[in-house]
């Protein structure tokens, strides 16, 4: 009885649903990725092509194309077939390269063994030969053209991916004023390509993965080896392999599976987009995690203090840089804590401003039926719906949308009596303050927990705001990014990090890398970096 | 990663525990006990147990890095591990429930709010539990973050109230006499209980060197704040007028005059300080459940947190009025060399002998 009762409200999937998930794991995608093992080819040409038919789905998939063809190879005709997916590959390459050599060359140059056809009649820059059928199902869905040749002992794989795709575009989430204005895209290859085009070394190690029994994503680990920490590229790589899923799409769901803690809202990892970025990081001893068909990759260990820090500091000349930061860090804790403090003062600490001021504020908040704690959360509400209205409404709309939100509803409000206009200097503030953030993680941290400092802001005043905001900064300091604090430098204090945190040197003054990432390269630059002065 | 706590940490986090009550209660309480001349008592107090630390490293060198409460075993066994530290649970305990109504009835007064006590006391346990559930280490990284807070904060205080200084307030430079002054320093021990919290933290330290920076660092820390503090405060506010000055922190921070904006200061300044003290009390209920969790060989300390933070609850509301709290209190800080340096002098004494006798 209970059992049929929990049946009505709890969700399960029915056998038809757990069948196909079963087949899939049991399926050849699924080998491919404990090292290519399982079934292989048998070396009949007819049944081989049966069971490539098979495996590829042709004929129930429209896109998986099948071409037949002779090559002439001594005296003999033999037959061969190619299979391709449609749209994944140039059909360019497939005709230059592969079918008219075959078809055509291998006549003219007379080719005498199965040695030649990779050696002279294959022009590819990448092929290789196997007989492991999973192996040559993820080729195929990655782009390669499989062919198979009767009497042939393996099949080939040929590299002819071609897809559609967003070339090297500027960043848009990260923009600088000085600095490279490249992007990653959401090729794996072009954003491992743009971080080498920087770090012309031989160290720099990019070790690839599959993530996903199903979605087969491609992903990479990459770090320069004799700076970043053993350990740490140890710890990255077992929690990578121990990830069992279905399938994965992009750097933001990797970065859930492998983060310490969940209950927090601090991000864990760096995100960023930018290849200058991210090939500093490396170069600071720091491991970069791309993910297939991710515009953002991921930089691991990070601390607090750097996701607070922007692609441009790093362009800017020092004393703009401390200026900057110090102003980025104003701007985190108006946008975290003044509607908070709004309410605390208005409710509990009066005193706390001067006479006329607060003259003002009252006079203000006389025709307002509300208590502040309502007043702003009406207002910070509509705020919220208006932010996440402009992502979602068309680019031409958007500035029409902007002035009826915050002038024309404003204005209104103020008008009406709903809120005072006080509060309406607060919430903009609070609203630009959390547009200079620079992490957009951070900066949605902020927007949840401003609530949370509202409420307790109600309830206690300060005392209310204190409480919150030990707990936060608990909660923060004992978070940690691939097991090192995000408190670091200054909870736990390390001994040359509190003053690099502090103040920023110039670049010539920088030295050493941070020493809490523990890099095995502990120097950046010499200790005299600048030896024209003598 | 490796994460070890530094001397740095745990010398700012054992410097949270002993300024705590400091902040509440101590340049009046000193100013009773020596007049003008509180802040040359305090400075002479900080020398003696700064003093009585280096005795005790001394003795306890040879158990570096062990933990205090190991010793206890070795000195008079398991039973006596399990007294010391049932000992040191209590006292800590106690002495962190009365900073508890001492800071409820501070915050009360300046929300001057109707709220009962308890829905103060209840709003600090909860972070400070919280606090203290996430761990030692967790309490200390937060510490590193709030401690330069009130060091800008005292420091700011302390400037801010240069104007306010008169130099006449300082004499007689031995206070109401010098019998006084020496009682004061030598008989009217007010004790560091808190350092004790420096050999417990001792396995974090790794080695003696660094307990014995982190030692000297949290005296050099303690000295500093309290000396310069006390100093000001006897500057500022006149004798006797002095002896009765309610929440000293509080109210010299109410004499700045920061202007027409921010005409009062004080609630800002109140709420650094009251965040600091949290920081204090969840290390203590963290410590003392560390020491029960060893006493009954428990691996998990966490069970205990819960148990201390409601029992703390409890005796913070069992005095009356603030003032029998303030009673109470001033009479355990008058018995708390025990605690320091007086019964880990005696332990270690019994340890070596026994190590000592052991190895004959």
């Amino acid at each position: 009885m209970y059992m049929k009762l929990k049946d009505l409200f709890i969700y399960k999937y029915t056998s038809r649903e757990t069948f196909s998930i079963e087949n899939a794991d049991e399926s050849s995608s699924f080998q491919v990725q404990k090292n290519h093992g399982g079934p292989t080819l048998c070396g009949n040409f007819k049944k081989d092509c049966n069971t490539l038919c098979e495996e590829f789905s042709f004929g129930k998939s429209g896109d998986v194309k099948k071409r037949e063809f002779t090559v002439q190879i001594g005296e003999k005709e033999h037959s061969a077939v190619l299979f391709f997916i449609d749209g994944l590959v140039n059909k360019q390459l497939i005709n230059d390269f592969i079918l008219k050599p075959l078809m055509l060359k291998s006549r003219e140059l007379n080719i005498s063994s199965f040695r030649g056809v990779g050696e002279i009649l294959l022009s590819q820059s990448e092929y290789k030969e196997t007989n492991v059928i999973g192996e040559l199902c993820f080729d195929l869905n990655f782009g390669s053209a499989i062919m198979l040749i009767d009497g042939a002992k393996k099949a080939y794989s040929l590299d002819v991916k071609g897809w559609q795709h967003r070339g090297v575009d500027s960043p848009q989430t990260e923009r600088i004023i000085r600095g490279p204005n490249d992007a990653f895209s959401e090729q794996l290859r072009e954003n491992t390509a743009l971080i080498r085009h920087l770090i012309r070394n031989k160290s720099l190690m990019c070790r690839e993965y599959k993530i996903g029994t199903i979605s087969q994503t491609p992903v990479s680990v990459m770090y320069i080896e004799n700076v970043a920490n053993a350990s740490l590229v140890k710890e990255t790589m077992r929690r990578i392999e121990s990830i069992k899923v279905d399938y994965i799409f992009a750097a933001a769901e990797l970065e859930q599976f492998l983060e310490d803690k969940s209950v927090t809202t601090l991000p864990q990892f760096l995100s960023t987009e930018r290849p200058d970025r991210a090939s500093r990081a490396l170069l600071d001893g720091r491991v970069v995690i791309i993910v297939d068909g991710s515009p953002f990759v991921l930089i691991l260990p990070t601390s607090i203090f750097e996701l607070n820090e922007s692609a441009e500091d790093n362009y800017l000349r020092y004393p703009y840089v401390n200026m900057i930061r110090a102003i980025r860090w104003i701007a985190f804790f108006l946008s975290l804590l003044l509607p908070g403090l709004y309410v605390a003062v208005v409710s509990f600490h009066t005193e706390l401003l001067p006479t006329g001021i607060l003259m003002s504020i009252i006079s203000s908040r006389e025709q307002v039926p509300f208590p502040p704690l309502i007043e702003i959360i009406i207002m910070e509400i509509s705020l919220e719906i208006i932010r996440e209205a402009s992502i979602r409404v068309p680019e031409a709309s958007g500035s029409t949308l902007s002035i009826v939100g915050a002038l024309i509803l404003g204005q209104a409000a103020v008008s009406a009596g709903i809120v005072s206009p006080i509060l309406i200097i607060i919430v903009s503030i609070t609203a630009i303050g959390s547009f200079a953030t620079p992490n957009y993680y951070l900066g949605l941290s902020a927007r949840i927990l401003r609530f949370l400092y509202i409420f307790l802001g109600a309830v206690a005043g300060f005392l209310g705001i204190v409480a919150g905001l030990f707990v936060n900064i608990l909660l923060w300091t004992d978070t940690k990014s691939m097991g090192m604090p995000m408190g670091v430098p200054f909870a736990p204090i390390t001994k040359k990090g509190v003053p690099t945190a502090l103040f920023v040197p110039p670049v010539w003054k920088q030295n050493e890398r941070d020493d809490y990432v523990n890099p095995k390269r502990k120097e950046r630059q010499s200790f005299i970096s600048r030896k024209w002065r003598g | 990663m490796k994460t070890k706590s530094g001397s740095v940490s745990i010398g700012i986090i054992c410097s949270c525990a002993i300024l705590s009550k400091y902040l509440v209660i101590l340049p009046e309480y000193m100013v009773k006990l020596v007049g003008n001349a509180a802040w040359l008592d305090v400075f002479a107090k900080c020398a003696i147990a700064s003093i009585s630390l280096l005795f005790v490293l001394w003795l306890y060198k040879p158990f570096a890095p062990m933990c205090l409460s190991e010793t206890f075993s070795l000195a008079c066994g398991e039973g006596g591990k399990i007294f010391f530290s049932y000992i040191y649970v209590i006292s800590l305990t106690i002495f962190n429930a009365l900073l508890l109504r001492l800071l409820v009835e501070a915050l009360g007064t300046v929300m001057a709010t109707t709220a009962p006590d308890e829905f103060f006391a209840l709003f600090i346990l909860v972070p400070v539990f919280v606090a203290a559930y996430s761990g030692t280490r967790a309490t200390i990284n937060l510490s590193a973050i709030i401690f330069p807070l009130l060091v800008v904060t005292i420091i700011t205080v302390v400037l801010a109230l240069i104007p306010h200084y008169r130099v006449e307030n300082l004499f007689p430079i031995l206070g109401t006499s010098t019998k006084n002054l020496m009682r004061g320093i030598f008989v009217k021990h007010f004790g560091f209980p808190e350092t004790i919290l420096l050999f417990f933290f001792a396995p974090m330290l790794e080695n003696y060197k660094n307990i014995k920076r982190a030692g000297l660092l949290t005296f050099l820390i303690v000295a500093l704040i309290s000396v310069s503090f006390t100093l000001a405060y006897c500057l500022t506010v006149p004798y006797p007028a002095s002896k009765n000055f309610f929440l000293p922190f509080y109210q010299m921070t109410r004499m700045i005059k920061s202007g027409a904006f921010l005409q009062r200061l004080e609630p800002i300044v109140v709420f650094v300080w009251t965040s600091f003290v949290m920081c204090s009390m969840s290390i203590l209920i963290s410590t003392s459940a560390s020491l029960l969790s060893g006493s009954r060989e428990r691996e998990k300390k966490s069970a205990f947190v819960p148990v201390i933070t409601i029992i703390t609850f409890f005796v913070s509301m069992l005095p009356s009025s603030e003032g029998s709290a303030f009673y109470l209190y001033e009479k355990l800080l008058s018995y708390s060399t025990f605690l320091f340096p007086t019964l880990p002098v005696i332990i270690l004494t019994i340890a070596r002998i026994r190590r000592k006798a052991a190895k004959k």
